[in-house]
């Protein structure tokens, strides 16, 4: 997985360019002002990436197994590579989050 | 007129009559989704009571997923360098070594799951590595590896699921004897509301083939109200009996034991009566959490009990209950500690129950004829 170097706004963009239907912010917790800008932003750039969804990883979760984890650096402005592989770990029931595929 | 009115009373009568049947079938009832009995538990008479462990600190740095096998302490450690799993003799507190080197090659194993159960044969400590992306379970021979210094794996076995499970991985293994073992499959999504069933295979260790199936669950739950992801609805901590003859779960959106008899299959639930079904899933827009991480010897089922809505962020709270049951289900204990707990094992052996704690490295430990022998607070059930 080639890591790439996007800066924050398009990143941020990217996750709603490359789904349409999908209740992101259901799962990444974005307010509407920040939604808005995003949609601007994209508007602007055109400039796309593929995204997949992974598990916030938490310890001491109830909910642990074998899963695609996001990387822990993982905000609501920044996105990184997906893992290559699953790990074991306790996960957030309530939250799922992007990756860059 | 008499005649009239009761005719319109009649006549009434056979609307409500025509009625009832169909809102009386727009409720679920747990029957349709729970594959045994349940049985409803009620706690009103059992006391709680403060109990205070005692601390250990071990001779290194330990953390992680945490089994323990008698006097060992094993932790599925994936911060560290370059091997899988920890060992510390609980007797000396030392570190009796690290294994399952790290890596690609001969002899090297991709990330793991931790260890789940273990079992002798000819006097030998053995238990299950399983690494999911290889689709294969090793046989660790703990006893010969902690005498020779080195991982010493006995043989591999296939354990598929990309394809035989259409992508659900087990989360779970526990072996019943050296051909058998019961593998967990977990619950995937499906679409966002939806979300396959967790369920047990039964997996022969010698040809890696399934023998079958236990099924716990008839269907799943659909709720479209809430932000609880659906693959974790039915979600359950498990572990089995030393003996092999049971496996618990400790359900963690219901307050609820589900017993399954290995031999024949059977699953009773054992649900503490708070007012909460499985059915009750389906509506429920915050789901509590209830049984957080179990663990068990031969006489009884040791869970950690929170009881409370999910905590959003990295920093899990303050979880201090330990309920208690045996193997018939009856709720024996409640028992608060002062330390918050994070994992939790004991040694079947000399019968001592352990926990870590998120806030500290140290381990908790206390003798279980302590744990179930100290006097109750006296205190009124929450």
């Amino acid at each position: 997985m080639k890591k790439k170097n996007l800066s924050a706004a398009v990143v941020v963009a990217a996750l709603f360019t490359g789904y349409g239907a999908y209740d992101a912010q259901r799962s990444l917790g974005m307010d509407d002002t920040l939604l808005a800008n995003v949609e601007a932003l994209a508007n602007n750039t055109g400039e796309s990436v593929e995204t997949e969804i992974c598990y916030v990883q938490q310890s001491g979760s109830p909910q642990m197994s074998s899963k695609k984890f996001c990387d822990s650096k993982t905000d609501d402005t920044h996105i990184y590579s997906c893992p290559t592989s699953e790990s074991f770990g306790g996960y957030s029931e309530l939250q799922k989050d992007r990756c860059i595929k | 007129m008499m005649r009239h009115i009761s005719s319109i009373v009649h006549v009434l009568s056979c609307i409500l009559l025509l009625q009832f049947p169909a809102s009386c079938g727009n409720q679920t009832s747990d029957s349709e989704i729970f594959n045994g009995e349940i049985v409803n538990i009620d706690d009103k008479d059992v006391m709680e009571k403060e109990v205070e462990f005692r601390e250990m600190e071990l001779k290194g740095v330990n953390y992680g997923f945490l089994s323990i096998c008698d006097t060992l302490a094993i932790y599925m450690n994936p911060q560290l360098p370059s091997h899988w799993y920890q060992v510390f003799n609980l007797k000396s507190r030392e570190e009796a070594g690290d294994f399952c080197m790290k890596g690609n090659g001969h002899g090297e194993f991709t990330p793991v799951v931790p260890v789940f159960n273990f079992y002798r044969e000819a006097n030998d400590m053995k238990t299950l590595v399983f690494e999911p992306n290889k689709e294969r379970a090793s046989i660790w021979n703990i006893t010969k590896s902690l005498s020779d210094g080195s991982t010493v794996v006995e043989r591999n076995v296939r354990m598929p699921w990309m394809k035989e499970n259409r992508g659900a991985c087990y989360n779970e293994f526990f072996i019943k004897d050296s051909n058998t073992a019961y593998a967990k499959v977990q619950s995937i999504p499906i679409n966002e509301h939806e979300a396959t069933l967790p369920y047990y295979q039964i997996r022969d260790l010698k040809s890696g083939e399934k023998i079958s199936d236990i099924h716990i669950f008839k269907r799943g739950i659909i709720n479209k109200s809430t932000r609880t992801i659906p693959e974790v609805i039915l979600n359950s901590n498990d572990v089995m009996k030393p003996d092999g003859s049971k496996i618990v779960q400790a359900m963690i959106k219901v307050p609820q034991l589900n017993i399954i008899d290995t031999e024949s299959k059977h699953v009773v639930a054992f649900r503490l009566d708070y007012g909460v079904s499985l059915s009750d899933l389906e509506t429920t827009k915050v789901i509590k959490s209830y049984f957080y991480r179990i663990c068990a010897d031969d006489d009884y089922i040791y869970t950690v009990y929170y009881g409370k809505e999910p905590w959003e962020g990295n920093e899990p709270p303050v979880i201090n209950w330990i309920y208690v049951f045996d193997w018939n289900g009856r709720l024996i204990s409640k028992i608060t500690t002062k330390h918050s707990i994070s994992e939790m094992g004991v040694d079947n052996l000399n019968k001592i129950l352990y926990t870590t704690s998120h806030t500290d490295e140290k381990l908790y430990y206390i003798k279980t004829a302590e744990l179930l022998g100290a006097p109750s607070s006296g205190s009124a059930s929450k």
